[in-house]
């Protein structure tokens, strides 16, 4: 592909700095340990550099999980609960933090290419730290924008993450990074 | 055989379900929230039922952090991946050490499939019943084949409250489906 000549690692990197925004869909699937697909959710994804993301799942259920000024709501429309934690303690080091920007890459993690599949060109995430709270973060690219991830947990299941609809650097209203909890729903936490 | 619900929520019967304490082998993956004074947080969670053992996964929206449960009659394991693997022969203790609070997990092992906990008193309510000092009240249920089986629960005492949402059950005993 396009990119093919320029490695993964640099692709990587380029994005981060290049995309101020982004807004995208998602769509997510967990793989068991027997490689089976067993869970798929749909949604959408917004990020403001450095340290805003928003995260809705809109489908099979309804949560929405919003990061900004260190913290991150975790709100589930039908556990009517929203829980608030501190960046590092609520998702530890997660994809989506990973992307907005707050987490210097090379100190906390070893990255490795991956090489090209089609023409997408992977980069893999491996944690420093012994209590990651994953295993790895694959991050894949199409042709210079983020197409995908893949982080396995610490027992080998998977979730796959699609992005399509990439927008990079569209102007996204600041209110969509303010939680407000709706009426009658309990918030937790600090 | 397990279903997407899309019925609307039948109210929860205890008469019609003692069948089910039969039900020898199943499986849920749904979402579970709780609040305590001390701590509060919410997972998705998958739970493996089989004769009596319980293999119960949390973890976070992406799979992150995730925590494995084995639960037996008087053994607990919590499995955090790689080694950091701890086991217990006091369950109920070693949970309330782990969590900070006490979880009721060898009753929730029956509530959660809408049943009280058999050789436990127990008094029936409007939505479920108190069993100890536990209230369980069924919110939603759904139909999964022939049976009729909780979708959305809470469970709580003076201290704890759990939500359970179940979105999809899976009961791979030939008699319940």
């Amino acid at each position: 592909g396009t990119g093919g000549d320029v490695k993964p690692v640099v692709q990587l990197k380029a994005f981060l700095l290049a995309s101020k925004s982004l807004t995208a869909d998602f769509k997510q699937v967990a793989i068991n340990e027997a490689g089976h697909p067993t869970q798929t959710s749909f949604g959408v994804f917004y990020l403001q550099r450095p340290g805003k993301f928003r995260w809705n799942y809109q489908k099979p259920f309804k949560q929405e999980i919003v990061s900004n000024a260190g913290k991150v709501w975790f709100y589930d429309t039908d556990l009517e609960q929203v829980t608030v934690k501190k960046v590092d303690e609520s998702l530890g080091s997660t994809p989506a933090l990973l992307l907005s920007g707050d987490v210097a890459l090379e100190d906390n993690y070893t990255m490795e290419e991956q090489g090209d599949d089609g023409d997408m060109q992977w980069v893999k995430l491996t944690p420093k730290s012994q209590d990651s709270s994953f295993k790895y973060v694959l991050i894949g690219f199409n042709n210079k924008t983020i197409a995908g991830m893949e982080l396995s947990d610490n027992f080998g299941q998977l979730t796959r993450i699609y992005f399509s609809n990439v927008l990079l650097n569209p102007p996204i209203k600041p209110t969509l990074f303010e939680f407000v909890a709706p009426k009658g729903v309990d918030v937790f936490g600090d | 055989c397990s279903t997407t619900p899309e019925l609307p929520s039948q109210p929860y019967l205890k008469s019609e379900r003692s069948h089910l304490y039969a039900l020898q082998q199943w499986s849920l993956e749904g979402r579970l929230a709780l609040s305590a004074k001390q701590d509060s947080w919410s997972a998705n969670m998958a739970w493996q039922h089989q004769v009596d053992n319980e293999q119960i996964k949390l973890s976070g929206p992406l799979g992150q952090g995730a925590v494995l449960i084995r639960l037996s009659k008087d053994q607990v394991v919590i499995d955090r991946g790689g080694k950091n693997v701890q086991t217990s022969a006091e369950p109920e203790q070693f949970i309330e050490q782990q969590l900070g609070m006490a979880v009721p997990i060898h009753s929730l092992r029956y509530w959660v499939v809408g049943l009280p906990e058999p050789g436990m008193a127990f008094f029936e309510t409007a939505e479920g019943f108190k069993q100890g000092q536990w209230l369980i009240a069924y919110k939603e249920m759904q139909s999964v084949g022939k049976q009729i089986m909780p979708r959305k629960m809470t469970v709580m005492n003076g201290q704890l409250r759990l939500k359970v949402m179940v979105d999809e059950w899976s009961l791979n005993d030939i008699k319940a489906n």
